[in-house]
């Protein structure tokens, strides 16, 4: 064994190439497929430790209407939690200090408390520079993934909100200043998010503390897991972990979104309630009141109308009533009174006549006796009176006489006394006299004057004033003492002629005045009694006899006539009167008692009534009113939801799984080929090996050695080789290519510091791979030629011969070839194997030049085509989903007005789902997609540019015949044009619709439709919500103007520039470029070793014949071409061979990376494949170089040598 | 001044630190158009001769011309052009190659010459006319040296250049190759050095150069060289 072990540490010495060559494949290929293999699970590994590190949280919890308070409390008390944190969000504009213009940034509040010990404080900072906040107005900021940082630590942020509500409403701050820059777990990507303000894409994503905001609803709600972190976020065990959490907690998202509803239904409810309760009273006090008040108004008009009428027609019956009554009374009375008059005419005239007759006899006898008692009594009075007369007047005039002559007597004293005073008087003497003497002297003088003046004056004036005072003095005494003494002297004398004269007298008389009355008084007596007598008995009797006789009359009279006369008369007089007196009855009546009326029961029915209304509708009202509300608040309601994202739905962490998801896959495909080249490389290696030594092997087996024990000395020899280059493979394929692929992708994501995950298990396997069909080649190389027996085995091995090769044969082009290509030709005819063998590994190298610029062209070309081609719009601006259908059509307007866009249309972009078959079902889930719908025509071309995605290529049209749908997305489902899928729509319409071609597409799941076929199919019209737009030229800022323009519109939610979205998606996938460099260096690996190790077998293989053409005198670069020309032209065909294999490793490749969304196309640019033959043959000529030493190295003695 | 003149040669072969002396003080000089046979046992050095005179090695010390070239001063390429225009080499075991006919075998060598000869006439002289299109394996071992003869002749060297060209022959195949190799000594004036072990071949030779040891044990001039039908050995 001690032998065997220096045999083969020799024989590794003194084949020390060949030694290498298989240590070097495998090592090559170990590395490769180890190092690739691992880099993902580093990468996975990274992460993870990143993840757990820094708290990324578990679950995020979104809600569609925010999180209370309330909210936030329950998630805290679901079980299996470790940390909660509800955090703010908020996209503002910002503008720098120094700056100009403004970009929109992403604010999201961190906690307060930012010790390690907070289980709160999620996704926590790795700090790139400076510091985190400790004020509201500072903020960190995300590193940005370009070069430089386009912020630096105490930069000041001037903030405004972007929209029209003002900032201060949200935010507690207007000006932050950067004092950290950071790197987060939650976004570790380029992608920094979209934004509905300025111009609609997120520069800067910036945290401050959770005091800067004011709004009283979290946006999101971070969540860990309890044990979470203890597993691989990226494997089953870990969602294991938090899937009943996430469940539980969409659970309590529904109860609480439950509950949140109801909450706001109650509040809502009691909102409206207030302002309709107070509307409804209101409008209702105002409604019952008019009501009210007509009510009264109508019923005091009829009322009035009613009572007047009725008035009227009483009145007008009682006065018709009456005038007949009258009427007839006064008839009957009429005819009473005249009948009972005539009676009583008659009857008084017969009793005057009786009575007068009486009358005139008992007054003519009493007027007789009287006649003759009166002139008696006269003649008796007269008798009497001139007896008294005459004494009296006898009497009288002697009383007379004697008063005369007194009188007379004291007049003439008195007038001589006065003239005897006026003559004292007169005399001056007088003066001289007292008064005594005076009066002496008068009295004196009237004595003596006095006897005569007496005589005269009785002489002159007894007489005449006896005369004169005579009548006078009969008259008093005659009315003093005639009556009497008559009356004292008549009685007895009438008593006397009485008693003497009368009866006689009376007698005598009688007859003849009564007849003589009669005649002349009778009748006149009669005619001048009867009135009287007439009126006396109709005083008397008339109305008596009347009243006693007129109600039977009347009762007769109105039972026959009255009825019928008033209804005679009564209508006639009505309508005179009510044409009269009606209205102006009602008139003069009316307001008075409307006044009344309302005074009475206005305010009472009011009052009464106005709650008696409000209840009736108030209820209804506020339901419909509530309903109406609620209908706005609640818009959506039932798309409220609590969105509970596992790590499965944070972008970063899919991207980045995504990525090393792609890695594992392309290791999965590359190492395995390389392992394939390497085993065929050991296998060709090991047989020129065993054919080498064919005669040592004689030896052995002669000296007796077993058959395995001589086939150990290979295997051993090809387990060293394996096994060495394998370790040394791991060891260096472990360090190079995780750091180069990490490194690579940390152009793409934010990783801090690589951490290799445990890939001892992957190094074992490798090597032990690898070593295994190494082992396996040695073992099958050696297996036939030691079945040989030892004697055939000591010959040498009978050459291979020459032999003519098919092209010989055709003379015509065999002459045209010059020797020494003939020669080649020849060659590489006759060693088959090798010539396979090195094609192999140049087809592979070619192959894997092409997949890489493949990868690279594919990705280039995925948005060259897709932004380039297929979509001729540039930009694409999209409208408020709630606009309404004027509004859409303004916004419209407005967009196509911007002069930057040259042209523009229409269409409707709505979310929907497709499917294959009817139903979701297991091997056949519903695809998301984009339906867009527009116009069919000729402006469809201007915008996109449809081509079928198989066969040739050409252009399809949108028609109604069917829709278009993208090719990853048609590919997904399995199907193809002609085809029928089901298409549900935005509101859940699933119809069935007709493929009318599968179209070359790149980005996204997308169904084309016309707008006539949505129409059929969904019985609507799609609603246009997107304007596709066509620019010229224009650069970034005249994009941004016209962004923050249009964003400013009410109706306007996103201005989108595909300039933008290309570098976005480039700088997302420019890491699977890092991929081609990859494949490059490691097809340059690989087409060296396959060259440089075939080349080696070739050389020693023909060792001889290279020496002998070196002997013949070939200068070096003739015998490097005469031995490498074979190569060249396998290179060549290798390399023409590698196209296809390339193109269809590509293909493989394309298809296993695939992401959901993204259709990489199967593009490999021309030049790609001019480069990759290139770059085979520059390898190939590399290799060359090597080649060229090791032949400059053989001896030429060789050629002296025996054949061995 | 002869054709070719060995000067005091001296070659060394140096492996690790063990010195291996081929040849030592070897002198000796050969005419043109003389039939040399340069004998000696496995060892004495006569390969290292022919490797030194063919222009495959190059002397370690000492003088060697070559048509009043100084073969010994030649770099390594001018020792290739030398090989290419100047000798024509004869191998024991033909060194044909396998995969070439008869034809293209001696075209290998006349693609790289100034003025070849007319490779059919070549052929035709070795007497393989009829073989011409046959691929070496399908002929025997003497038939293989006349194409390894016909190569080196086809170059029309100023010398050639026979290593033991017998050595895996027949007896009489043997015969044959060697009077072919005299004869066109003889009718071409073409210098032959053959270099055998077989000192039963040293009568037909006009030189005879006999080394042991690295050194030149003797040298014998034949006036009168045996033709090849006369030697048996």
């Amino acid at each position: 064994m001690k032998k065997k072990k220096l045999d083969l540490f020799r024989e590794v010495k003194n084949s020390f190439g060949r030694f290498m060559a298989i240590f070097s494949i495998v090592l090559i290929g170990v590395a490769f497929f180890a190092g690739v293999l691992a880099s993902p699970r580093d990468m996975r590994a990274t992460a993870d430790r990143y993840f757990d590190d820094n708290v990324l949280c578990d679950i995020r919890l979104i809600s569609t209407i925010g999180f209370t308070a309330g909210d936030l409390d329950a998630i805290c008390e679901e079980n299996g939690l470790k940390g909660v944190f509800g955090a703010h969000t908020l996209d503002v504009i910002v503008r720098k200090e120094s700056a100009e213009n403004e970009s929109v940034a992403a604010l999201t509040s961190i906690p307060e408390d930012l010790s390690e010990g907070n289980v709160n404080y999620l996704n926590r900072f790795r700090i790139y520079d400076g510091r985190l906040p400790e004020r509201p107005d500072e903020c960190v900021v995300r590193t940005s993934m370009a070069r430089s940082q386009p912020l630096s630590l105490g930069d000041k942020l001037y903030l405004s909100s972007g929209t029209s509500d003002p900032l201060s409403e949200s935010l507690a701050v207007s000006e932050l200043t950067v004092v950290g820059i950071v790197y987060v777990p939650t976004s570790i990507s380029f992608g920094l998010g979209s934004s509905s303000i300025g111009n609609g894409n997120v520069s800067y994503l910036l945290w401050l503390p959770e005091s800067a905001f004011l709004s009283e609803y979290y946006t999101n709600v971070f969540v860990t897991v309890d044990g979470a972190s203890s597993e691989d976020t990226f494997t089953d065990a870990y969602f294991d972990r938090v899937a009943p959490v996430r469940d539980a907690l969409e659970e309590l998202g529904k109860e609480r979104i439950a509950a949140r509803t109801e909450e706001i239904r109650a509040e809502v409810a009691e909102t409206v309630a207030e302002e309709v309760t107070e509307e409804v009273t209101d409008k209702v006090t105002e409604e019952v009141e008019k009501a009210v008040k007509e009510g009264i108004e109508e019923t005091v008009l009829e009322e009035v109308e009613k009572a007047v009428k009725e008035g009227i027609e009483d009145t007008v019956r009682t006065e018709v009533e009456k005038a007949v009554r009258e009427g007839i009374e006064t008839m009957v009375l009429d005819g009473v009174r005249d009948a009972v008059r005539e009676g009583i005419e008659s009857a008084t005239l017969g009793a005057v006549r009786t009575e007068v007759q009486k009358g005139i006899e008992s007054a003519v006898l009493s007027a007789v006796e009287t006649e003759v008692k009166k002139g008696i009594e006269s003649t008796v009075l007269a008798a009497v009176q001139t007896e008294v007369k005459t004494r009296i007047e006898t009497e009288t005039h002697a009383a007379v006489t004697e008063n005369v002559k007194a009188a007379i007597a004291a007049n003439v004293r008195d007038e001589v006394t006065a003239q005897v005073t006026a003559a004292v008087e007169a005399d001056p003497m007088s003066a001289y006299l007292t008064e005594e003497q005076k009066t002496a002297l008068i009295a004196a003088q009237v004595e003596a004057a006095y006897p005569t003046a007496y005589e005269q004056a009785e002489a002159m004036y007894l007489e005449p004033q006896v005369e004169a005072a005579y009548p006078a003095a009969l008259q008093q005494a005659m009315s003093l003492y005639y009556n009497a003494n008559v009356e004292a002297a008549y009685p007895a004398a009438l008593e006397q002629a009485m008693a003497e004269n009368f009866e006689k007298t009376v007698h005598e008389q009688y007859p003849a005045a009564l007849e003589k009355t009669m005649a002349e008084n009778f009748e006149k007596t009669v005619s001048e009694q009867y009135p009287a007598a007439l009126e006396k008995a109709m005083a008397e009797n008339f109305e008596k006899t009347v009243r006693e006789q007129y109600p039977a009359a009347l009762e007769t009279a109105m039972a026959e006539n009255f009825e019928k006369t008033v209804n005679e008369e009564y209508p006639a007089a009505l309508e005179k009167a009510m044409a009269d007196n009606f209205q102006k009855t009602v008139d003069e009546k009316y307001p008075g008692a409307l006044e009344t009326a309302m005074e009475e029961n206005y305010r009472k029915t009011v009052d009464e009534k106005v709650p008696e209304e409000i209840e009736k509708i108030l209820q209804d009202t506020i339901d419909e009113a509530t309903e109406e509300q609620l209908e706005t608040v609640m818009e959506g309601a039932d798309q409220w939801k609590w969105y509970v994202l596992d790590r499965n739905s944070q972008e970063s962490y899919v991207q980045y799984r995504d990525a090393a998801n792609q890695m594992s896959r392309i290791a999965s495909i590359f190492p395995v080929f390389f392992l394939f080249v390497a085993a065929l490389v050991c296998f060709t290696t090991m047989t020129r090996m065993v054919a080498e030594q064919r005669q040592l092997i004689g030896t052995y087996k002669a000296l007796g050695y077993g058959t395995y024990a001589i086939a150990s000395r290979y295997i051993l020899y090809a387990l060293a080789a394996s096994l060495s280059g394998g370790i040394l493979g791991c060891i260096i394929g472990m360090q190079v290519f995780p750091r180069v692929i990490f490194s690579s992708w940390s152009i793409a994501y934010q990783m801090p510091s690589m951490v290799r995950a445990d890939n001892l298990l992957l190094c074992i396997l490798s090597v032990a791979g690898i070593s295994s069909v190494v082992v396996l080649a040695a073992f099958s190389a050696c297996i036939s030629t030691l079945s040989e027996v030892p004697s055939e085995l000591m010959r040498p091995k009978a050459p291979k011969i020459g032999r003519k090769i098919l092209l010989e044969r055709i003379p015509f082009i065999w002459k045209r070839i010059s020797f020494t290509q003939k020669v080649t030709i020849r060659n590489i005819f006759r060693y088959k194997k090798r010539f396979f063998m090195t094609l192999a590994g140049v087809a592979g190298c070619t192959g894997l030049l092409v997949t890489g610029f493949g990868i690279s062209d594919s990705i280039g070309q995925l948005i060259k085509a897709q932004y380039g081609e297929i979509f001729c719009y540039d930009a694409s601006v999209t409208l408020k989903n709630d606009n309404t259908a004027e509004e859409m059509q303004e916004a419209y307007e407005r967009t196509a007005a911007q002069p930057e866009f040259t042209n523009t249309l229409f269409v409707s972009n709505t979310s929907g789902i497709v499917n294959d078959v009817p139903e979701a079902e297991s091997g056949h889930e519903d695809i998301d997609v984009t339906i867009a719908v527009m116009d069919e025509g000729a402006s469809v071309e201007k915008f996109f540019n449809f081509k079928n995605a198989v066969g040739k290529r050409e252009s399809v049209d949108l028609t109604s015949d069917g829709v278009l749908i993208a090719q990853r997305t048609a590919e997904m489902m399995g199907v193809k044009a002609g085809d029928r899928i089901f298409i549900e729509n935005r509101d859940g319409v699933r119809q069935e619709v007709p493929v009318h071609a599968v179209i070359e597409f790149y980005v996204g799941h997308y169904v084309y439709m016309s707008s006539e076929l949505y129409e059929t199919s969904f019985g609507e019209e799609a609603p246009r919500n997107t304007v596709l737009c066509v620019t010229d030229e224009i650069t970034e800022e005249e994009q941004n103007a016209v962004s923050e323009l249009l964003m400013d519109e009410e109706t306007i939610t996103g201005v989108g520039f595909f300039s933008v979205s290309v570098k976005t998606i480039n700088s997302m996938i420019s890491a699977l470029r890092i991929i081609t460099v990859v494949l490059i260096i490691s097809s340059g690996l690989l087409a060296f070793v396959v060259l440089y190790n075939l080349s080696n077998v070739n050389i020693s293989e023909r060792l001889r014949e290279i020496a002998t053409i070196k002997v013949l005198g070939f200068y070096d670069p003739e015998v490097n071409a005469y031995v490498y020309r074979e190569t060249i032209a396998i290179t060549v065909v290798g390399a023409l061979v590698g196209i296809p294999v390339g193109i269809a490793i590509h293909h493989t490749i394309m298809g296993t990376i695939a992401m959901d969304a993204v259709s990489f196309g199967k593009y490999i640019a021309p030049i790609s494949y001019v480069y990759s033959v290139l770059l085979t043959v520059i390898f190939s000529l590399i290799v060359s170089v090597f080649i060229n030493v090791k032949l400059k190295k053989i001896p030429m003695v060789e050629s002296l040598k025996s054949v061995e | 001044m002869s054709f070719i003149e060995f000067n005091n040669v001296r070659k060394v072969y140096k492996t690790g630190e063990i010195e291996t002396v081929a040849l030592d003080r070897v002198d000796f000089s050969i005419e043109q158009g003389e039939f040399v046979i340069i004998a000696g046992q496995s060892g004495a050095g006569k390969s290292t001769i022919l490797n030194i005179l063919g222009g495959m090695d190059a002397p370690t010390s000492g003088e060697i011309t070559v048509d009043g070239e100084r073969i010994s001063e030649y770099s390594a390429k001018q020792l290739t052009t030398y090989r290419r225009y100047d000798i024509g080499f004869v191998f024991q075991f033909y060194n044909l190659v396998q995969n070439l006919t008869v034809t293209e075998n001696v075209e290998l060598a006349t693609e790289i010459c100034r003025e070849p000869l007319n490779v059919e006439e070549v052929i035709e002289k070795v007497g393989l006319k009829e073989r011409r299109q046959n691929f070496p394996s399908q002929l025997s071992g003497g038939e293989q040296q006349r194409v390894a003869i016909a190569r080196a002749l086809a170059k029309n060297p100023k010398l050639l250049l026979c290593d033991e060209p017998t050595g895996a022959l027949d007896y009489q195949t043997g015969k044959q190759i060697l009077k072919l190799l005299q004869d066109t000594c003889r009718k071409e004036k073409m210098t032959v050095i053959i270099i055998t072990h077989n000192l039963a071949l040293c009568p037909m030779g006009d030189k005879v150069i006999r080394v042991k040891s690295g050194r030149v044990r003797d040298i014998t001039v034949n006036a009168e060289p045996v033709p090849v039908e006369s030697i048996e050995w």
